[in-house]
């Protein structure tokens, strides 16, 4: 076996975005030793820094029931969210003295209107894209001397009593570098999970994949199912979403709707624009266009005056360089836009570890936030502003609980157990590995995958990512640890996604943006339930679900069936 | 991916800025200068573009070919069609 590295810490963070950041700097705000471990470059990787700079922050003087007013889905904690919108405001000051460039107008923080989209529909604060934003919070995070670990994938949990699922606490994690293929021992009193969201792994070019990123593989979600935390949400892995063709691009899309972006079809037809970019609305015209042969759809940002353009381009850099290098001239050409399949991005309906108002996980010892975590129902989708109070509540719980602590020991057989299981794939030979996999997977997006989901479609979809799961994970081999982390990744997504079809098959309704033909309707007289999975004593997969609780944080709708607003025309 | 990663070794200065930006591994050292060690896992994220002092990087997407087109578009006409049970 190789080498083996062991750490320490109180608390360990594992990722490399914005609630990694926030969850370590809060933590060490609080003088307990803190380490985070990032799969990629810390600053460089995971989606904080491909996103905008687009950052929804609550100001003094704002009505924060216009914020909460927007969230009439029954799920949100209404006073979690009441409270996490004021931290919103608090984290943008701090932020701005830590070297993030907000946009300024003599010396104020300026804000765009954003009309639409999933996020709230209130004014925004921008920075100046994602990159600029995230290496900021990097230097602020080495600044207060958290030790930083690059180029280390976290593939599983310890536990104190060396089981999966655990009947004990969490007491650190074991990785891989991805360099050198070497074993990482982490022993720590708090280990808080911030991986990203379920993202597909590494698409193929030209198969009609767009999104990003690509190696954000549900890692944190699946290793803390396997130590035995619940999941929630897991049915909104299947909502979808609307992206630019071609690339692999979408932050930014409620700014540039804000500033009076519009949709239009092949014919050149106007679909949507100004209020009318509303979630379902665009969404039902994208669909109804292609799917009546009006295809390309495309987003046309022509009318936008220069000053708007610009400010579009500072904000959402990526997306803007994407466009022009690829020879789009957005003051000229419109830009194509398709769907995005059920099943690509977990970005979009924050399914992930059921975590409390706290960022605990049902696991002692194991925190999450971010899009890893269901945000503990602050909202439904998080963007870059509640990933950020979700990591600063988790530092802050987590820190608190290791003070109370030390770090205990690993069952030396559970290390040497799960160091073996992940080396596996560079030992292999055979055909299989992991774009063969990735073939077969991709196989399923367009035929039983589609839009609009129903009952036999998603009985196929069970049934091959099973054959996927028995077949091809157990003999993928790895050429080298580079190619290892995309083969543990491509594990660790499908077990996500077989978890995800399978919530999605038990709930009988169309909710947020998971739709279905067979139940096109919000089933208020049934389906008022958070649904949760876990990892039985047997290793089976465990579902059940919980009624929203009818009290003064939630917002209970009358109960019966009403269609779907994506069904309504 | 849709994406081609071009490094220019006459202008890199060998300051791997690049190697630690890229999200997926995709630059490594070799000889002191940067290269593109596994092209077919970049995203196009413009990371290192973004990051390197010299501007040695041009990160060049691809758009879609005609046929890779009227694939999309015949698989976006079968799949968003749907009939709501009503």
């Amino acid at each position: 076996m190789s080498e083996t590295h062991v750490h320490e810490a109180d608390v360990l963070v594992v990722g490399g975005g914005v609630a990694a950041a926030c969850a370590a700097i809060r933590a060490s705000e609080t003088g307990v030793r803190v380490m985070l471990v990032d799969k990629g470059f810390y600053g460089r990787s995971g989606t904080s820094s491909l996103a905008s700079g687009v950052f929804q922050a609550y100001m003094e003087g704002d009505d924060l029931d216009r914020w909460v007013k927007a969230h009439t889905n029954p799920m949100v904690d209404i006073t979690a969210l009441r409270k996490g919108i004021r931290v919103t405001g608090d984290l943008l000051q701090a932020m701005d003295g830590w070297g993030v460039k907000w946009i300024k107008d003599k010396g104020r923080i300026q804000r765009v209107d954003m009309a639409v989209g999933p996020l709230f529909p209130v004014n925004a604060m921008m920075a100046e894209g994602g990159p600029q934003f995230m290496m900021a919070l990097r230097n602020e995070t080495l600044r207060r001397g958290v030790d930083v670990v690059n180029r280390v994938m976290v593939t599983d949990l310890l536990t104190s009593d060396g089981k999966h699922p655990t009947g004990g606490r969490v007491v650190g994690a074991l990785g891989v570098g991805t360099l050198d293929g070497e074993i990482h021992v982490f022993r720590a009193t708090s280990t808080i999970l911030c991986t990203g969201p379920v993202h597909i792994p590494y698409p193929r070019a030209g198969a009609g994949f767009h999104g990003m990123p690509v190696n954000c593989t549900g890692d944190g979600v699946a290793a803390a199912y396997r130590a035995g935390a619940q999941l929630s949400k897991m049915e909104f892995l299947a909502g979808w979403g609307v992206i630019p063709a071609e690339f692999y691009s979408a932050p930014g899309l409620e700014m540039g709707a804000g500033l009076g972006v519009r949709f239009s079809n092949g014919e050149g037809t106007e679909i949507a624009g100004g209020d009318r970019i509303r979630r379902f609305r665009l969404a039902r015209a994208v669909i109804r266009e292609y799917g009546e042969g009006r295809g390309p759809v495309y987003k046309d940002a022509t009318q936008l005056t220069p000053e708007d353009l610009r400010l579009y381009k500072q904000v959402v850099p990526i997306v803007l360089n994407t466009y022009e290098r690829a020879g789009y001239d957005p003051s000229k050409d419109r830009i194509p836009f398709v769907t995005m399949l059920p099943f690509q991005s977990g970005t979009l309906g924050g399914a992930g570890i059921r975590v409390a108002g706290d960022g605990a996980t049902t696991v002692p010892g194991l925190y999450a936030a971010g899009n890893t975590s269901d945000g503990g129902f602050m909202g439904l989708a998080q963007a870059l502003n509640l990933c950020a109070v979700g990591g600063w509540y988790a530092g802050e719980t987590g820190a608190a609980s290791a003070k109370r602590g030390s770090p205990a020991a690993p069952v030396d057989a559970q290390v040497d157990r799960l160091a073996r299981e992940t080396l596996a794939p560079l030992e292999r030979t055979g055909d299989n590995g992991f774009n063969a996999t990735r073939d077969e997977l991709e196989g399923l997006y367009g035929t039983d995958i589609t839009e609009i989901l129903n009952e036999e479609r998603l009985d196929n979809i069970l049934r091959r990512v099973r054959d996927i799961r028995g077949r091809l994970v157990p003999t993928m081999k790895a050429g080298d640890p580079h190619d290892l982390a995309k083969v543990l990744g491509m594990r660790n997504f499908l077990q996500c996604m077989e978890i995800s079809v399978e919530v999605v098959r038990r709930r009988t309704e169309s909710r947020g943006n998971v739709l279905r033909e067979d139940y096109p309707y919000m089933d208020n007289e049934n389906w008022l339930k958070y649904t949760f999975a876990r990892m039985s004593g047997n290793g089976e997969l465990d579902l059940f679900d919980e009624p929203i609780p009818e009290d003064e944080h939630h917002r209970i709708p009358e109960r019966i069936k009403v269609l779907h607003p994506f069904f309504r025309s | 991916m849709h994406v081609e990663l071009r490094i220019d070794e006459r202008v890199c200065t060998g300051c791997g800025a690049c190697v630690d930006s890229c999200p997926t591994d995709v630059i490594r050292m070799k000889e002191s200068k940067a290269r593109v060690a596994y092209a077919e896992d970049c995203q196009g994220c413009f990371l290192c573009e973004f990051d390197c002092p010299v501007e040695a990087i041009r990160v060049q997407p691809r758009r879609y070919t005609d046929d890779e087109w009227r694939a999309l578009l015949a698989r976006l006409r079968r799949t968003c069609r749907f009939e709501p049970r009503l």
